[in-house]
């Protein structure tokens, strides 16, 4: 079958499967939501179970759907109009993020001609789906289509590639991957609608890319992080510090605001910076980001972020932080701040560089430049690196980045 | 925003307004939210009641209302994936067609068909890649502002799920024919 007639057998298969157009039961719920206290509806989960609140509200319901109809603008449909209400107190906004928007945004096509920010080493037949960097190795991981099993992989500095295949029912769900030297840990966001079994961190050998330990946990995994002491585990609603060997968890501390409770904000990044570990909480665009003390957990500051409805997630080194976005990166200082503000259109992936931040961006047509952007925020290199599939590894002045069915190994430029 | 007996009465009007960016979403966001939640049409309807509550509630937060759909979607399938990740609810499948279906018998047959089957066993990620791609009609760029990821991992995700689709029904197709 051509790609075009499968991609056309996919499109009618996805339209059997969501057939049916949202039903009038979930416009009557909808068509109550500008009326009625919404920190009270979203915890009840709907207008029903507003209970006998509703029947006074639904009068006055009629008003407000009048009201917009009479303003010449298409009120929600459904049984709802029919219905009674009274008019609710709507709820204040939410409290003004406490982080200032910078006022100007370095633009990349401000920047003259850069030299180069990689160049080229070696190209390598294998896909990955998770990648990590350790002195001068590459791990990567790759699920196997059946999901009951995954090839792990490492490239050596001279180029030799080592092969594993793990038998795991968990592999589908390989979500995170963090190496520290002597052990790999990976991290599991299972999906309870196909499997019963809890989320685990699964620790192999470097060497063997072998098992070595598991451990379930209580939820699914946002993050990982480790060095040679400690690894560190990024729940939903608190972060976890483990063996690096056992898995024996050390200490946990529960984040606030954060909750595994369905609708709640949740710890939605993660990552080690050189001034503690770094996590945001939130949910729709009201992001608080943490900062943590890596030995005992303790919060040592947080801050409400900007435009947290573009923040796509946290990036972080030995030397430097950054905050990453749909179109830009901020650098984050020692006390948790956002700073610079540097202009990367189209992000796709981002990793630290030391003090620098080395940034994916997409250029159209299936092709993407790797930018090199330093601790002031300046882009300082540029090159373009072909289709990356938003996949990058970086250790030292190793860059590997994928390219289709292909991982490409990249040297830095010293500028 | 705030007060006491408060109409939406003109365009400016934020209850008015939401009303007005919300209700062309509806169709396709509850169609997608179906499809990533696998056929579930009442976790659906749950995860888009969610999504806008949650929008409405962060609605202030909207700079741009050009950019509501894309925002809106977003929050429709983060949505989704929460009630993935949350809750334990079974597959839909066999048993459940008729729940699933019951308008259209057609479909009930449809549902045995390798490449539906082979959709509700893809990973929430690539399910709402796929949904958003053929039930939407988003491009890349479009699913990578929708779903929070960047356009090279949708890439990398659609791309895996066509595979892994087309592996699916190669393999059913070969014990058809055994």
């Amino acid at each position: 079958m051509s790609d075009d007639r499968f991609e056309e057998a996919v499109r009618a298969a996805a339209r059997r499967i969501a057939a049916q157009p949202a039903p009038d039961s979930l416009r009557t719920r909808l068509a109550l939501i500008p009326t009625s206290h919404p920190h009270r509806a979203a915890r009840r989960g709907s207008f029903a179970d507003v209970g006998l609140g509703g029947a006074i509200a639904a009068a006055v319901l009629v008003i407000v759907i009048v009201a917009i109809v009479s303003a010449g603008l298409p009120p929600l449909r459904g049984p709802a109009a029919a219905a009674s209400g009274s008019p609710k107190p709507i709820p204040s906004t939410p409290a003004t993020p406490t982080e200032t928007t910078p006022s100007a945004i370095p633009s990349i096509s401000a920047n003259p001609v850069l030299p180069d920010s990689v160049k080229q080493v070696a190209v390598y037949d294998f896909e990955a789906e998770l990648m990590a960097a350790s002195e001068s190795r590459l791990f990567g991981v790759r699920v196997e289509s059946s999901g009951g099993s995954a090839v792990i992989f490492r490239i050596d500095p001279n180029g030799t590639v080592t092969n594993q295949l793990v038998q795991d029912p968990l592999a589908a769900y390989y979500s995170s991957l963090v190496v520290n030297g002597s052990s790999l840990y990976i991290g599991t966001s299972v999906i309870s609608r196909f499997t019963d079994q809890a989320d685990e961190i699964i620790r192999l050998d470097s060497a063997t890319l072998s098992v070595t330990a598991r451990k379930k946990l209580r939820g699914a995994v946002i993050g990982l992080a480790a060095d040679a002491d400690n690894v560190w585990v990024a729940l939903a609603d608190r972060v976890l510090r483990v063996d690096p060997n056992s898995l024996a968890i050390r200490s946990t501390t529960a984040i606030p605001g954060a909750s595994l409770t369905l609708g709640e904000p949740a710890v939605n990044s993660f990552a080690h910076g050189p001034d503690g570990l770094l996590l945001t909480v939130g949910a729709a665009g009201n992001d608080v980001l943490y900062r943590l003390d890596p030995t005992d957990l303790s919060i040592l500051g947080q801050t409400n972020l900007a435009d947290a409805d573009q923040v796509t997630g946290l990036v972080a080194g030995a030397e430097g932080a950054w905050l990453t976005a749909a179109d830009w990166v901020q650098t984050i200082d020692s006390s948790g701040h956002t700073v610079t503000r540097t202009a990367t259109p189209a992000l796709q992936a981002a990793a630290a560089d030391g003090q620098a931040l080395l940034a994916l961006v997409y250029q159209g047509s299936s092709s993407e430049v790797l930018l090199r952007i330093d601790e002031a925020g300046g882009v300082v290199g540029s090159t373009e690196v072909g289709d990356t599939g938003g996949r990058i590894a970086v250790d030292g002045d190793d860059v590997w980045l994928l390219n289709g069915p292909s991982v490409i190994h990249w040297k830095l430029v010293t500028p | 925003m705030t007060g006491e007996g408060y109409r939406p009465t003109s365009p400016d009007d934020p209850a008015a307004s939401f009303a007005r960016l919300v209700e062309p979403e509806l169709d396709v966001a509850y169609r997608v939210a179906t499809f990533i939640l696998g056929g579930d049409l009442l976790e659906a309807e749950d995860a888009v009641n969610d999504a806008a509550l949650r929008a409405w509630q962060h609605f202030a937060d909207l700079r741009d209302p050009a950019r509501f759909d894309a925002w809106f979607s977003r929050i429709v399938v983060n949505s989704c994936r929460d009630r993935l990740r949350q809750h334990r609810v079974r597959p839909i499948t066999g048993s459940d067609t008729e729940r699933l279906h019951t308008p259209d018998p057609a479909s009930a047959i449809a549902l045995s068909d390798a490449l539906e089957r082979a959709m509700l066993a893809l990973s929430p990620d690539h399910r709402a890649v796929v949904g958003l791609r053929y039930l939407a009609d988003c491009s890349l760029d479009e699913i990578a502002k929708r779903t929070g990821a960047r356009t090279g991992t949708v890439k990398s995700r659609l791309h895996f799920a066509l595979r892994a689709l087309r592996a699916a029904v190669d393999a059913d197709a070969r014990e058809v024919t055994r």
